[in-house]
C-alpha cells in the first residue's frame, strides 16, 4: 500500500471519520436539510404534547379562524387550534407508520426466511399467498379490510400490514435462495446447526441490512397509506388529533383553505425526508444502485 | 440502415423454436393466472365473511336489524344462512355466469353497477396513465443524461415531491385554486348540475359526447375530467420519473452505449434504439406497477371529485359492508392487475430476446 495514503488516513480526526461515514447524499445541503426536517418531527412526535400553546381537544376557541397571531395555523370547524392539533397529531401520524413498518418488515422477513430456506411445498405456498396479496391495489385492499374489521386506528394498521409485508418477503426470500447454496451456511448445518439457528446465525445477519434500507424507503408509504385511511374516516376516530383526518375536515369546507393545507404539508414533509433519506441509504448501501 | 435490415432477421431466425417456449410460457402463465383469480375471489369472500362487522346490520341500519323478521327476510334473501362453504360455492357458479350478485346498497346487481363505475374510472385513469407516461419518461431521460446537473437535481426534487404528496391533499389544494380561486375548473362531479349525460355507448362521458356529435357536453365533461386526471398523473409522474431514471442510467453505463456514441451515432438514435430499447423491461414493470397504484389513488380522488367510479364505489362499499359490491370490485381490480402482470411479463419476451421464455 502507498505509504502516503496510509498517513492521510491516519491523519484524519475522528469527527472526519465519523462524518464520512454518513452517506454521501446525506452531506449535500439538501440531505442534511432533510436530516434536520425528520429529526425535528420525530421531536414533536415526542415532546409535542408539551409544545404546544392550546389544548389540541378543546373546543374553546371562536370556529373557522383564519391562522393569525394567537393561531399561526387556524382554527377548525370545532374551534380547536389547528397548530395544537397538528403538533399532538405527529404521534398518532408519525410513530405508528414507524411501527408499521417494523412490523411489516419482521412479518415479511420472517415469511421470507421460511420459505427461502425450506423450499419447496413450503416456499410455493408462502409465495403463491405472497403474490396473492400483490394482485390486489394496497389502498382498495387495506380499505375493505380495514371496513371489514370496523373503522379503528388499530384495525388501520392491522389493514395496512396485511398488503404491506409482502415485498419484504419477496426480497428476503430471493436473498436466501442465493445464501442457501454458500458455503458458510452448509457448514453450519454440516456442524449441526438447527435450521432455526442457522437462520438466526448466518441468514438473518445477511439479509438484515438491505432490508433495513428497504424499510427506510417503506415509511414515506406507511405514512401515505395510514393517512389515507384516516382520511376515508377507516382510520382515527375523532377527536383524535390525526393528519388525514384533519385533511377530511377541508373536503366540506374547502373554502378554508388552512384547514387541509396544514396537515397536508405536515404529511409532505414528514414523507420527503424520510424518502430522501431512505434513498440515501439505499445508494450507500447497495452497491448495485447506480450511482450519481 | 443496418439496423433497420438486421432487425427481423434476428427474430426469423430463431422463430420457430422460441415460438413454441412462448406457447409453452403463455400457458403456463395463463394456469398461474387463474390459480390467483380464484385466490382472488377466495380472500375478497373470506374479508367479506369472517370478519367480525356485522354486515346485515350495516345494510339495514340499527331500527330494522333490531326486528328478527326483517333481518331473517334479509339473510334468506341473500343465502347468509347457508354454511359458508354452500356460500362459496354458490357465489362462484354464478360469477362463472357472470353474475356478481345483488348490491344490498343500490339494490342493482353488481355487475349493472360495475358497468356504470369503470368508464368513469378510466376516463380518468386512461388520460392519466398515457399522459404520465409520457411526461415521466421523458423527464426520466432528461435526469439521467444531465446526470448530477442542476436539471438533474431540480427534477430529482420535483419527482421526490411527487411521489411524497398525499393525492387526497392535492386534490383538494387544486380544488380550492382553480375551482375556488380561479374559477377555472367547474368543480366535482362528471357534469355540471342539470346537463344530460350523453346517450351511453362506452360510458365514457367525453367519447360518448363525441360520438352522439354533442360538442357542448364534449366540453363540459372534458372540462369536468381535467382536475382528477391531473392530480392522478401528477402523482404518477414523480413515480416514474424516478424510476425510469434510474433504468436510463443503468443502460448510459453500459459498454454499448458508450461504443454507440463513439462511433458518432447521433444522439436520437443512441437514445430510441439503444437506451430505451434496453430500459424497456424495468420500465414497463413500473408502468403496469404505476396503473396499480393509480387505481388505488382513485379511491382518494374520486371521493374529493364526487367522481361517481370504481374508487367510490369500492369506498362506499367497503364502508357498508355490502359484501357482493365489495367481492366485485377486488375480483374485477385483481383481475385488471393479473391482466397487466400477463401482458407485462408477455411483452417482456418479444422485447428483450435474452428473457427465457421456455
Amino acid at each position: 500500500m502507498d505509504p502516503m495514503i496510509v498517513a492521510t488516513e491516519v491523519k484524519r480526526s475522528w469527527t472526519r471519520r465519523l462524518w464520512l461515514k454518513i452517506p454521501r447524499e446525506l452531506r449535500t445541503v439538501v440531505g442534511g436539510f432533510a436530516c434536520l426536517v425528520a429529526i425535528f418531527w420525530i421531536l414533536v412526535c415526542i415532546f409535542g404534547g408539551a409544545l404546544v400553546p392550546h389544548d389540541p381537544l378543546a373546543q374553546d376557541l371562536p370556529r373557522f379562524l383564519a391562522p393569525g397571531r394567537g393561531n399561526w395555523f387556524g382554527t377548525d370547524e370545532l374551534g380547536r387550534d389547528e397548530f395544537s392539533r397538528i403538533f399532538v397529531g405527529a404521534r398518532v401520524s408519525i410513530a405508528l407508520p414507524l411501527l408499521l413498518v417494523g412490523m411489516s418488515m419482521t412479518v415479511g422477513t420472517i415469511v421470507g426466511i421460511i420459505a427461502g430456506f425450506f423450499g419447496r411445498w413450503v416456499d410455493e405456498v408462502l409465495m403463491r399467498i405472497t403474490d396473492l396479496v400483490l394482485s390486489f391495489p394496497t389502498v382498495i385492499l387495506a380499505m375493505a379490510t380495514a371496513a371489514a374489521l370496523g373503522a379503528s386506528l388499530f384495525n388501520a394498521v392491522a389493514a395496512a400490514l396485511i398488503v404491506s409485508w409482502p415485498p419484504y418477503a419477496r426480497v428476503v426470500r430471493s436473498m436466501v435462495l442465493s445464501l442457501r447454496g454458500s458455503n458458510f451456511v452448509s457448514s453450519g448445518r454440516l456442524l449441526g446447526f438447527s435450521p432455526l439457528k442457522s437462520m438466526r446465525l448466518d441468514i438473518l445477519p445477511n439479509v438484515r441490512g438491505p432490508i433495513l434500507v428497504m424499510a427506510s424507503l417503506d415509511i414515506g408509504t406507511a405514512t401515505l397509506l395510514l393517512a389515507g385511511l384516516s382520511f376515508l374516516g377507516l382510520g382515527a376516530k375523532p377527536p383524535l388529533p390525526e393528519w388525514g383526518s384533519m385533511i377530511s375536515a377541508a373536503v366540506v369546507n374547502f373554502d378554508k383553505w388552512w384547514l387541509g393545507v396544514f396537515p397536508g404539508l405536515a404529511i409532505l414533509t414528514v414523507v420527503m425526508a424520510f424518502n430522501f433519506i431512505g434513498d440515501a441509504l439505499r445508494d450507500a448501501f447497495d452497491p448495485e444502485a447506480v450511482r450519481v | 440502415m443496418s439496423q433497420d435490415s438486421e432487425q427481423p432477421e434476428v427474430t426469423s431466425s430463431k422463430g420457430r423454436r422460441s415460438y413454441t417456449g412462448l406457447v409453452r410460457y403463455l400457458a403456463r402463465r395463463l394456469v398461474t393466472t387463474v390459480i390467483l383469480l380464484f385466490g382472488i375471489t377466495v380472500v375478497t369472500f373470506a374479508l367479506t365473511n369472517l370478519v367480525p362487522g356485522d354486515p346485515v346490520a350495516a345494510a339495514l341500519g340499527q331500527r330494522s336489524a333490531d326486528d328478527p323478521a326483517i333481518v331473517a327476510r334479509f339473510r334468506a334473501e341473500y343465502g347468509l344462512d347457508d354454511p359458508l362453504p354452500t356460500q362459496y360455492l354458490n357465489y362462484l357458479n354464478r360469477l362463472i355466469h357472470l353474475d356478481f350478485g345483488r348490491s344490498w346498497q343500490t339494490q342493482r346487481p353488481v355487475a349493472t353497477d360495475l358497468k356504470r363505475a369503470i368508464p368513469a374510472t378510466m376516463e380518468i385513469a386512461i388520460p392519466a396513465i398515457v399522459g404520465a407516461g409520457v411526461i415521466g419518461l421523458m423527464l426520466g431521460a432528461v435526469s439521467a443524461y444531465r446526470r448530477g446537473k442542476i436539471t438533474d437535481q431540480l427534477l430529482r426534487l420535483i419527482s421526490l415531491v411527487g411521489i411524497s404528496v398525499p393525492t387526497f391533499w392535492m386534490a383538494i389544494v387544486f380544488l380550492y385554486l382553480f375551482y375556488f380561486k380561479l374559477g377555472i375548473s367547474p368543480g366535482a362531479g362528471r357534469l355540471s348540475p342539470g346537463a344530460p349525460a350523453p346517450p351511453r355507448v362506452t360510458g365514457m362521458y367525453t367519447v360518448d359526447a363525441l360520438l352522439a356529435g354533442q360538442w357542448a357536453t364534449f366540453v363540459d365533461a372534458a372540462a369536468h375530467l381535467a382536475l382528477p386526471t391531473l392530480v392522478l398523473t401528477g402523482y404518477t409522474v414523480g413515480l416514474l420519473t424516478r424510476f425510469s431514471r434510474t433504468a436510463y442510467l443503468e443502460v448510459l453505463n453500459q459498454d454499448f452505449t458508450r461504443t454507440a456514441r463513439a462511433k458518432g451515432l447521433p444522439g436520437r438514435t443512441v437514445f430510441f434504439r439503444y437506451v430505451l430499447r434496453a430500459a424497456a423491461v424495468p420500465i414497463l414493470t413500473i408502468v403496469g406497477l404505476a396503473f396499480g397504484s393509480l387505481l388505488s389513488g382513485t379511491v382518494l380522488v374520486e371521493r374529493i371529485f364526487s367522481w361517481p367510479g370504481l374508487g367510490s364505489y369500492a369506498y362506499q362499499s367497503a364502508s357498508k359492508l355490502d359484501l357482493f359490491a365489495i367481492m366485485g370490485v377486488g375480483l374485477f381490480v385483481g383481475v385488471v392487475y393479473l391482466c397487466i402482470n400477463l401482458a407485462t411479463d408477455i411483452l417482456y419476451a418479444f422485447i428483450d430476446p435474452r428473457v427465457k421464455v421456455g
